[in-house]
């Protein structure tokens, strides 16, 4: 038997080699492992029990991942893994993220139990590092609504975009305490008569398109070719856009509402909380039915709206720039003069009979009457005789004030 | 001296793997199972590096690290539309080394699909493919065997892709059945039956599921054991050929094997020979346990260490979950097909079905067009070989990136604006250009070289380099709409909510 | 010179061929860890073990049944137990059930006063009121379960995953 040839020893030691570092490559695994962002917090927030709350074995406090998960909701936070402090007493003073929750009175009428943080707060739930848990990785589409994002927008005065997601479920209330941004916004809707061209929660007309879920649009869904690069966000699109619907989308025929910035935001932030609940379990809806609130008044407003002689001019959008008081119809901009006096205005402007000006117009009417709102002759004839006969109405009333 | 003697209760268990002589590292191989596999003795010219690079042994290696990894996966996930993205979730963030789980898998998925295609070209290249002269040897067969194994391997990675059921893997799968539906005549029903019913949903995510970790694995060990099964009975590696052909040499009268190993032969024989002076003598081989399995055990560890290493720089990305209303832009199949997708983009007919199609059928055929039995084993045959092989590399390279150029400097349609018919554009198109660059390539080397073997080195050359720059420019180079960036110009940056 | 080398090379082989062993043989059990480890799982979602169930003054002197949580507190002047209120024969929902007047007993060497026992409605087991296990099929006594007070507010906290025995009194 011949003696056994032997593996050459730089063959071994490379072996050796390639097993050594495969050994380093695992230990580097497990490091990675054992070292969790949350570990630190944790270690934090029992040092800090120890000093201010001196009385407290700090052995009790849960080590590792925590989680809130509420069932039929399908979330799961895991917030509390580093935010240990949220439900204790006593820590108000302590810095984020150990801090006691702040405003314990929203708190206990929504404890964490039933509704997680993630619902009001936004974030991440599944994530235990901060980066991701607050919702600012690339492809998470619910941020964490606090300032960070809010101060990009209003470095001054950042608005509180936390209450975008109080209004998804308290959309149906007229006005809500501790929610001042969107209930301003719900008293602009009502001002600005929103309704008259969007349909909201069933109600409304359709020159515009239907807004109730409005919040549901995808950021691809926006075209955004008329905002620079750096203000791309759907936030952004709606804030511009109530400032001036024209730059935005220059086809639009929404007029221009003359808002100030901040009730554009409260706006924005309005259309934002339009969600689709329909997935909400209700024992977040008690008592309430899932219908706007409205007053009998505006209820019969918006009746008489829709029927008698103004039908008309309902009907064809011409209130959307014009009132006409002798039919009570009240335009939201009032960009035009009011159609009752028109023959008068238009022999004063344009020293023209309103048939003149209907079938020949000039200006802005031109445009619109081209494009926007095109009549048969027919209906010209009808408009012409309801507005003779809306200037005959103020007349007498005029007549009949002054005897 | 002997560390490990047969006898003893330690030695009777691992004798085999340290064999204190010939006789004993011939019997090595027929007393222990696992060790069965090899055959007693190996070429020392079979266990270079340099002549195999050991892919094969990496493919199979990551192809068991896939199962390992993708068997505890199972216990990690549920297939299920609603359940399926959070799982993945709860895997990154909430499960022990869940990330780590994952990212093996991932990494070691497309590690295999990279090194199955480079062991396709090494074998191509040494011409490993070719009869050969032993007795009852075929590689042409174990060739259409890895081209099969081949085409398992991207259908196993196709299927695993949809599982995480995010945007990304769910409009890779619409993009990669839709392409799949240009078939002619059947190409709806083939996407039909892929998809379990109209639409990418519940059915599609279950099919794949099974197909992914039953099925599929199934097969393709199954024909991975006949492929290895195949390298014995050809008599080894094909650079065992030219070994063959020097000991013919030196003694021509000694009479031929008529038969490959036998293992009775070896266990009942006084010496572990075979006496046939055309096989391999003890001068030129080894036995295979120790120096085959050392190797080996070397290739698997390194293997292993690439597949950490990786796992821990390389993220496993996770983007929103599945909306079929929303497309994400641009969208994009999984890299090894983006090839195909850039030139489905020219012609749905040509890219998709006929270049596909041809390739396949081209590279199964291959070792029955070119039967030249000069050079087994040896890279690139030749000095013709070396030469043809750098003018089909430039060859390809010229007509890809000229193929492209047209593509996106003239589209078709904006060319000929008043021709409808599609048929034109199919035939009028990057995609065709392409196709017939290859094929004048072929012929003309064939004329030039009056070698079947050296045309084939030159369109495979071609062939390696296209493939290679169409799925770099379908990955790198094509943006959001599937327009044209070059490497330096920044993709528009999309909108998002605040 | 020829005995000493060979062996001299003998020796640092095999010690390479050793270390080589070793080294692989602790990667591989090291390395198949993180595996193993991943199928224990770190959140459940279950009910929790660990949960709150109100404050001390919430609670009246005497024995309250908790039907979410399967479980009897009792409140004994400022002292607190609590016992579990599942079967330890096959698992079903125990009742308790007061006697008109309080009877001295002596349970497992221990004398007390006994205000009631628990009836199981399954198969008649019978528990008395510290848990012990005196009729019917049942083989083990009712568990007492782990409570504390909640360091954050001051609720009382009951641990289902830490079992105490008889004489545990939470005292606030």
């Amino acid at each position: 038997m011949s003696r056994i040839r032997q593996i050459s020893q730089r063959e071994l030691i490379v072996l050796l080699c390639i097993a050594l570092i495969a050994l380093v490559t695992i230990a580097v695994v497990f490091a990675q492992a054992e070292s969790p962002e949350w570990k630190y917090y944790q270690s934090e927030f029992r040092a800090i029990v120890a000093e201010t709350l001196g009385s407290v074995d700090v052995d009790t406090i849960p080590r590792g991942i925590q989680q809130i998960w509420v069932e039929d909701l399908d979330r799961v936070d895991r917030c509390i893994t580093c935010h240990q402090g949220v439900q204790w007493k006593g820590l108000e003073e302590i810095e984020q993220p150990w801090t006691t929750h702040p405003d314990q009175e929203i708190l206990s009428s929504h404890p964490i139990e039933e509704y997680g943080c993630t619902l009001c707060h936004g974030g991440e739930g599944f994530a235990v590092s901060e980066f991701e848990a607050h919702g600012y990785g690339e492809h998470w589409e619910e941020p964490l609504l606090g300032q960070a994002i809010a101060s990009e927008y209003e470095p001054v005065n950042p608005p509180p975009l936390l209450q975008i997601r109080c209004n998804v479920c308290h959309r149906y209330e007229r006005s809500t305490p501790n929610m001042e941004y969107i209930n301003v916004g719900k008293e602009l809707v009502r001002l600005k008569g929103c309704k008259i061209c969007h349909v909201i929660n069933g109600q409304g007309g359709r020159l515009g398109p239907d807004l109730t879920h409005v919040g549901e649009k995808h950021a691809e869904e926006f075209d955004f070719s008329n905002l620079s690069t750096d203000q791309m966000t759907i936030f952004n699109w709606h804030v511009k856009h109530f400032k001036s619907p024209t730059t935005v989308v220059p086809a639009s025929i929404m007029p221009d509402l003359n808002l100030q910035t901040k009730e554009a935001i409260a706006l924005s932030m309005l259309m934002m909380s339009w969600r689709d609940d329909s997935h909400l379990p209700r024992r977040l809806f008690p008592n309430l039915e899932l219908k706007d609130e409205q007053t009998p008044e505006e209820i019969a407003r918006d009746e008489r709206m829709l029927t008698g002689d103004g039908a008309f001019f309902a009907k064809f959008s011409c209130f959307v720039c014009h009132s006409i008081e002798a039919f009570e119809i009240q335009s939201p901009t009032n960009k035009g003069p009011d159609l009752s006096w028109a023959p008068e205005d238009v022999r004063t402007r344009f020293n023209k009979t309103v048939e003149e000006f209907l079938f020949e117009p000039t200006g802005t009417m031109k445009i619109i009457l081209e494009s926007q709102i095109v009549l048969t002759d027919e209906q010209k004839w009808e408009a012409i005789n309801k507005i003779m006969k809306a200037y005959d109405i103020v007349k007498n009333r005029e007549q009949e004030k002054a005897p | 001296m002997s560390l490990l003697p047969k006898q003893g209760a330690l030695g009777r268990l691992f004798w085999s793997w340290r064999p204190q002589s010939d006789r004993e590292a011939g019997e090595a191989v027929v007393a222990n199972f696992l060790l069965h596999w090899f055959p007693s003795r190996v070429t020392l010219k079979s266990l270079s590096l340099k002549y195999s690079i050991y892919l094969g042994t990496i493919s199979l290696v990551l192809f068991c690290i896939l199962t390992v990894s993708g068997v505890f996966l199972m216990f990690l996930y549920v297939p299920s539309v609603e359940r399926a993205y959070w799982w993945i979730k709860d895997l990154d963030y909430a499960v022990s080394f869940g990330w780590y789980l994952r990212r093996v898998h991932r990494i070691g998925a497309h590690l295999m699909v990279a090194a199955v295609f480079l062991h396709m070209f090494r074998v191509f290249l040494t011409g490993a493919y070719k009869r050969g002269s032993a007795a009852g040897s075929n590689r042409p067969f174990n060739w259409v065997l890895g081209v099969l194994l081949l085409v398992l391997t991207l259908f196993l990675s196709f299927t695993g892709y949809l599982l995480p059921w995010d945007q990304l893997a769910f409009w890779a799968i619409t993009v990669g059945t839709n392409i799949a539906a240009s078939v002619p005549w059947i190409g709806d029903e083939i996407r039909q039956f892929l998809l379990g019913g109209n639409e990418v949903g519940q059915n599609t995510l279950i099919r794949f599921y099974v197909l992914h970790v039953f099925f599929l694995p199934l097969v393709l060990t199954a024909i991975a054991i006949w492929h290895m099964w195949r390298i014995r009975k050809d008599g080894g590696l094909a650079i065992v050929e030219q070994l063959r052909i020097r000991n013919r040499e030196r003694a021509p009268e000694a009479p031929a094997k008529t038969k490959t190993w036998s293992v009775l032969g070896i266990a009942s024989g006084t010496s572990v020979t075979v006496l046939d002076p055309g096989t391999v003598h003890e001068t030129d081989s080894v036995p295979s346990s120790p120096f085959l399995t050392t190797r080996l055990l070397a290739v698997t560890v390194a293997t292993l260490v690439v597949v950490m290493l990786l796992a821990l720089v390389v993220p496993a990305p996770l983007e929103e979950a599945a909306n079929p209303e929303v497309t994400p832009n641009p969208a994009k199949a999984p890299w090894y097909f983006l090839g195909l997708q850039e030139l489905v983009g020219y012609s749905a007919l040509v890219g998709g079905v006929l270049i596909p199609g041809i390739v396949l059928l081209g590279l199964a055929l291959i070792p029955y067009l070119d039967r030249e039995q000069a050079g087994i084993g040896l890279w690139l045959t030749d000095k013709s070989g070396r030469r043809w092989a750098v003018i089909g590399t430039v060859w390809g390279l010229l007509w890809t990136v000229g193929s492209l150029a047209i593509g996106i400097k003239f589209p078709m349609r904006e060319a000929f604006p008043s021709i409808e018919s599609q048929l034109f554009f199919d035939m009028v198109s990057p995609a065709t250009l392409l196709l017939l660059s290859f094929v004048v390539l072929y012929f003309v080397s064939l004329k030039v070289t009056s070698s079947s073997r050296t045309a084939a080195i030159a369109t495979f050359c071609a062939f390696i380099v296209a493939f290679v720059l169409l799925t770099w420019t379908g990955t790198m180079l094509r943006g959001p709409n599937w327009q044209f960036f070059w490497p330096w110009e920044a993709w528009p940056r999309q909108p998002i909510p605040f | 010179m020829s005995g000493d080398k060979p062996v001299e090379g003998e020796s640092r082989r095999g010690f390479i061929t050793k270390l080589t062993g070793w080294v692989l043989g602790i990667g591989f059990v090291a390395g198949s860890w993180p595996f193993i480890r991943s199928l224990f799982p770190n959140v459940l979602y279950e009910p929790p073990r660990r949960f709150k169930i109100g404050t001390p003054d919430a609670f009246q002197e005497g024995v309250h049944f908790l039907q979410d949580h399967r479980m009897f507190l009792f409140r004994d002047g400022s002292s607190f137990h609590a016992i579990s209120g599942v079967c330890t024969h096959l698992g079903c929902t125990v009742k308790y059930s007061p006697f008109k007047q309080d009877q001295e007993l002596t349970v497992r060497k221990l004398t007390y006063e006994s205000a009631g026992e628990f009836h199981c409605a399954c198969h008649g087991s019978r528990f008395r009121d510290e848990g012990t296990n005196f009729s019917g099929p049942a083989p083990r006594p009712l568990n007492w379960y782990q409570l504390e007070l909640s360091p954050e507010d001051g609720q009382l906290v009951v641990n289902m995953s830490e079992e105490v025995d008889r004489d545990f009194r939470l005292v606030v």
